[in-house]
């Protein structure tokens, strides 16, 4: 999936990748508490996010994966495992990010799914999840 | 033997390959550095060395791939999911073609009719030639995984 945003790259990778700016977009919907997020933004290093549709922990989402590139304000590569039903193997997420214009032009790609009802949910997430994403770095 | 190919659509290798080998002995044949060097790229004049693999959740793996002219591909990756003896997840880049970016190997193997199915997803690709290509590599490879089981009494 492909998206514009009306801030720079260096400011969208920025708010992609910070720990204590993942919960302003992430699953941020009505009704959610915020994100619990831990990032070490390096070659192999590990990241964490958790999703929390209420205070009850046993709805809680748990995602986590692994950095494989990452390129200052251009690319990022990294796994991607979480418990969403038909989609709990590991997976691969790529997303770039390019000046376009006054703002940011950023590409997402996600796969490869094993199950239809795995690829709608996280193309449903991220479509939630790239709406934040938008106000968060679009907003002030 | 057989070979299917098919799958999700746009840039992915979709692939899988039924053996007369159980599936302890395809997933022995998948992971050890060892018997990796008898089938991986091992026909058409091509050589594997340097094949290295630490099975463990981030362990690196290594093969270098000599064509019969030319330059020496090396592959390199990290294991992610290592569930023996029937899922290995990986990611995978290789110096084939242009390849800049990092794609994701998943590995199925499960028991059918007294033998084996692997089943094998790699992706995703950032155009269509550089699946092809991978296509091309893994279909010969799986090719010669099946006569490495068929030949070899391990």
């Amino acid at each position: 999936m492909t998206s514009h945003l009306r801030a720079p790259p260096g400011k969208v990778f920025r708010t992609w990748t910070d720990a204590a700016l993942i919960p302003k977009w992430f699953m941020a919907v009505p009704g959610y508490l915020p994100a619990l997020a831990e990032v070490a933004l390096e070659e192999r290093g590990a990241w964490r996010i958790t999703v929390r549709p209420g205070d009850d922990e046993s709805q809680f989402s748990h995602f986590h994966g692994y950095f494989f590139a990452v390129e200052q304000g251009r690319l990022l590569e990294y796994s991607w495992r979480g418990d969403v039903l038909g989609a709990e193997h590991t997976t691969l997420v790529r997303v770039t990010f390019e000046e376009e214009g006054d703002g940011s032009l950023v590409r997402l790609t996600h796969g490869v799914f094993e199950t239809e009802a795995g690829r709608a949910a996280h193309a449903q997430g991220w479509n939630l999840c790239i709406e934040g994403l938008a106000r968060a770095v679009e907003g002030e | 033997m057989e070979i299917e190919t098919g799958g999700p659509d746009g840039p992915v290798v979709s692939l899988s390959a039924t053996f007369a080998a159980p599936v302890s002995r395809v997933w022995a044949a998948w992971t050890d550095p060892e018997q990796i060097a008898r089938w991986f790229f091992a026909s058409d004049g091509y050589s594997t060395n340097n094949v290295t693999s630490d099975l463990a959740e981030l362990g690196r793996f290594t093969i270098d791939v000599r064509p019969p002219e030319g330059d020496v591909t090396e592959i390199r990756g990290f294991h992610i999911e290592v569930s023996p003896p029937d899922r290995l997840i990986s990611t995978w880049r290789g110096t084939m073609s242009d390849e800049q970016y990092w794609t994701l190997v998943d590995v199925r193997i499960e028991p059918l009719d007294g033998g084996a199915r692997l089943s094998l997803v790699h992706g995703m690709f950032e155009c269509d030639s550089d699946r092809a290509l991978h296509e091309q590599a893994w279909l010969s490879s799986l090719q010669s995984l099946g006569n490495y089981l068929e030949t070899s009494s391990r």
